[in-house]
C-alpha cells in the first residue's frame, strides 16, 4: 500500500470515527431529552398546579371536605334499634332543654312543613347540633353529599368537628329543610335569612345580647334556641370517628348525639303530624313527643 | 491509602494491589498496611455494599428496590390508617393546609371519587402498586428474561405517575389540604418513574444481565 493510499485509508478511518462520535453524541442527546422531557413534564405540571392554586380565589360554594359515602351513610342511617336504646341519652327532661312549643301559623316551604335552621360555621354549639340534625333528618329524607368542617379555632370548644349545611342538598316528601349558615368559620357573613326568617329568629330567640345560634324552627310548632348537649364530647375526634361512634349506643357520642337526634325527631314528627309512622311511632319518639 | 481499588489495578500509592476481601485476609507485614489497620471495618462495609449492589443487579436496580420497599411501608401505614379509622397521624396535623385526616377521609380517598358503592380506597391501590413494583424491581425481576416484565415495570410507573398527578390535583383543588404521608408516596413514585425512564432511555426496555 502506497503512502497516498495509507493517507486515504487514515482519512476514511478518521471520518468514520467522527461520524461514530457524532452518532453517539446524538444518541446521548436523545436519551437526555427523553429523561429530561419526561421528568421535566411532571415537574412542570406539579409546579403549574401550585402556581394556579396560589393565584386562585377561594371557592364560593359550600366549603368543607366532602365526606366519603361510607361516613355519610353512618351518620344518616343510624339504626332505629340504636336510637331506641339511647332514648333521651341522659340529656334530661324536655322542660330543662332549650326546646319550647310555640303557637303561630304553620311555617311551610314548597307545600310542606318547613324546618328552618339558622346557625354559623364558626359556632361550636351549632357544630354539636348539626350531627343530631343529620341523624334526625336522615330518617325523613335523603341528603346530598355531606361536608365536614371544624368550628372556630379561637372560640370556646375550638375545632369541634362538625358538618356544614351551607348549600346543603336535602330531599324529603314529609318536610322541607331550610338551612342558613349565617357566618363562616372566620365569622364573615355568608348567607342571610329572609326578612320573614329574620322576624321569626328575632321573635323566638332574642336575648339582651341579641339573637343567637343555633336556632331551629320546626314548622312554627316548636323552636330550639340552644344546643342540647355539650360540644366537648366531640373534642379531638375526626368526622369518621364521630360517625362510627353513633352506631354504639353505649358510647358517649351516641348518647349525646342520638339522644339529641331523638328530641329533634320528635319535634319534626310534631310538625309533620306524625308521618311517617315508621319513624314517629318507633320508640322512644312517642314518649319524647308527649313531653314536648 | 488507596481510595478506590479495582481488582487488577494498582493502588494509587503504588503498593501491590489488594483484593476486596483484603480486610478479611488481614495481609500483614508492611508499615503502610499497618497504617490501614482501621480500614478492615470500612472495607468490610464497602464489600458488603458492593455485594448488595451486585446482588440487586446494579446501582439503579438497587435504588428502585429500596424505593419500592419504602413505598410499601408508607402505603401500608396509609392503609392501616384508613381501615382502623385512626384519628391522628403522627407528625401530621388535622387542621389547616397540612391535614392528613382531611385528605384520607375525603371522597377523593376513593377511586372513583364520591359516593359510589364499588369505589376502592386509594391507599389500597397505592399498596398494590408498590407491592407490584417490589416484585418487578427485585433482583429476579430485573433479571427476568421475559420482556413483558420490563414493559410492565415501565407502564406501571407511567400509570402511577399519572395517578400521582391526579391525586395532587385533588389535594390542591378539591380537598384544599395536603397529606404528608401521601406526599411521601407521591415522591417515591416520582423517583421510581425517573429511574425507570432513565434506564429505558439508556438501555431500552430491558433488564440487567444475570449474575455470573
Amino acid at each position: 500500500m502506497g503512502k497516498a493510499e495509507r493517507n486515504r485509508a487514515r482519512s476514511a478511518r478518521e471520518r468514520i470515527a467522527a461520524q461514530q462520535a457524532a452518532a453517539r453524541k446524538a444518541e446521548q442527546r436523545r436519551r437526555m431529552l427523553l429523561i429530561g422531557g419526561a421528568v421535566g413534564l411532571v415537574i412542570v405540571i406539579v409546579v403549574g398546579f401550585i402556581v394556579i392554586k396560589s393565584l386562585s380565589k377561594p371557592p364560593k360554594q359550600a366549603g368543607g371536605n366532602v365526606l366519603p359515602a361510607s361516613v355519610a351513610s353512618e351518620i344518616t342511617s343510624v339504626p332505629a334499634s340504636t336510637l331506641a336504646k339511647v332514648g333521651t341519652g341522659g340529656l334530661g327532661a324536655a322542660s330543662t332543654l332549650p326546646l319550647k312549643p310555640i303557637t303561630n301559623k304553620p311555617l311551610t316551604a314548597g307545600g310542606k312543613p318547613d324546618m328552618l335552621y339558622i346557625g354559623a360555621e364558626y359556632c361550636p354549639y351549632c357544630g354539636a347540633m348539626r350531627w343530631a340534625m343529620a341523624v334526625a333528618l336522615g330518617r325523613f329524607g335523603t341528603f346530598g353529599p355531606l361536608h365536614g368542617i371544624h368550628s372556630s379555632s379561637t372560640d370556646i370548644y375550638p375545632n369541634t368537628p362538625t358538618l356544614t349545611f351551607r348549600h346543603q342538598k336535602y330531599s324529603s316528601k314529609y318536610l322541607t329543610f331550610t338551612p342558613i349558615e349565617n357566618e363562616n368559620e372566620q365569622q364573615k357573613v355568608i348567607q342571610n335569612p329572609t326578612k320573614a326568617q329574620q322576624a321569626l329568629w328575632v321573635k323566638y330567640d332574642s336575648t339582651s345580647e341579641g339573637v343567637g345560634y343555633p336556632f331551629i324552627d320546626f314548622g312554627n310548632k316548636i323552636v330550639l334556641t340552644g344546643p342540647l348537649y355539650n360540644p366537648q364530647v366531640l373534642h379531638g375526634m375526626t368526622w369518621a370517628q364521630v360517625a362510627s361512634a353513633l352506631k354504639n349506643p353505649n358510647s358517649t357520642v351516641a348518647k349525646n348525639v342520638n339522644g339529641a337526634a331523638n328530641y329533634l325527631t320528635a319535634s319534626i314528627c310534631k310538625m309533620t303530624n306524625n308521618t311517617p309512622s315508621s319513624v314517629c311511632s318507633a320508640a322512644p319518639i312517642p314518649t319524647i313527643e308527649a313531653s314536648l | 491509602m488507596a481510595t478506590r481499588q479495582t481488582a487488577g489495578k494498582s493502588a494509587k500509592s503504588g503498593k501491590a494491589p489488594q483484593s476486596r476481601t483484603a480486610a478479611a485476609r488481614k495481609p500483614g507485614g508492611s508499615a503502610a498496611q499497618a497504617k490501614q489497620a482501621p480500614a478492615p471495618a470500612a472495607a468490610g462495609l464497602r464489600g458488603a455494599w458492593q455485594g448488595l449492589v451486585r446482588w440487586a443487579g446494579g446501582g439503579l436496580p438497587l435504588s428502585t428496590l429500596i424505593i419500592s420497599v419504602l413505598g410499601v411501608a408508607d402505603s401500608t401505614f396509609l392503609v392501616y390508617q384508613h381501615f382502623s379509622q385512626a384519628g391522628s397521624f403522627a407528625f401530621c396535623s388535622d387542621r389547616g393546609g397540612i391535614n392528613c385526616e382531611a385528605v384520607t377521609t375525603s371522597a377523593w380517598s376513593y377511586l372513583p371519587a364520591g359516593p359510589v358503592s364499588w369505589s376502592v380506597p386509594v391507599s389500597v391501590l397505592g399498596l398494590a402498586f408498590f407491592l407490584f413494583m417490589l416484585a418487578v424491581n427485585s433482583p429476579r425481576g430485573w433479571r427476568a428474561r421475559w420482556p413483558v416484565v420490563h414493559w410492565a415495570r415501565l407502564v406501571s410507573v407511567c400509570v402511577g405517575m399519572v395517578m400521582v398527578l391526579y391525586l395532587v390535583w385533588a389535594e390542591l383543588f378539591r380537598i384544599d389540604a395536603i397529606c404528608l404521608y401521601c406526599t411521601g408516596v407521591h415522591i417515591l413514585t416520582f423517583a421510581l418513574f425517573a429511574l425507570v425512564v432513565g434506564k429505558v432511555a439508556f438501555s431500552g426496555v430491558t433488564g440487567v444481565p444475570a449474575t455470573r
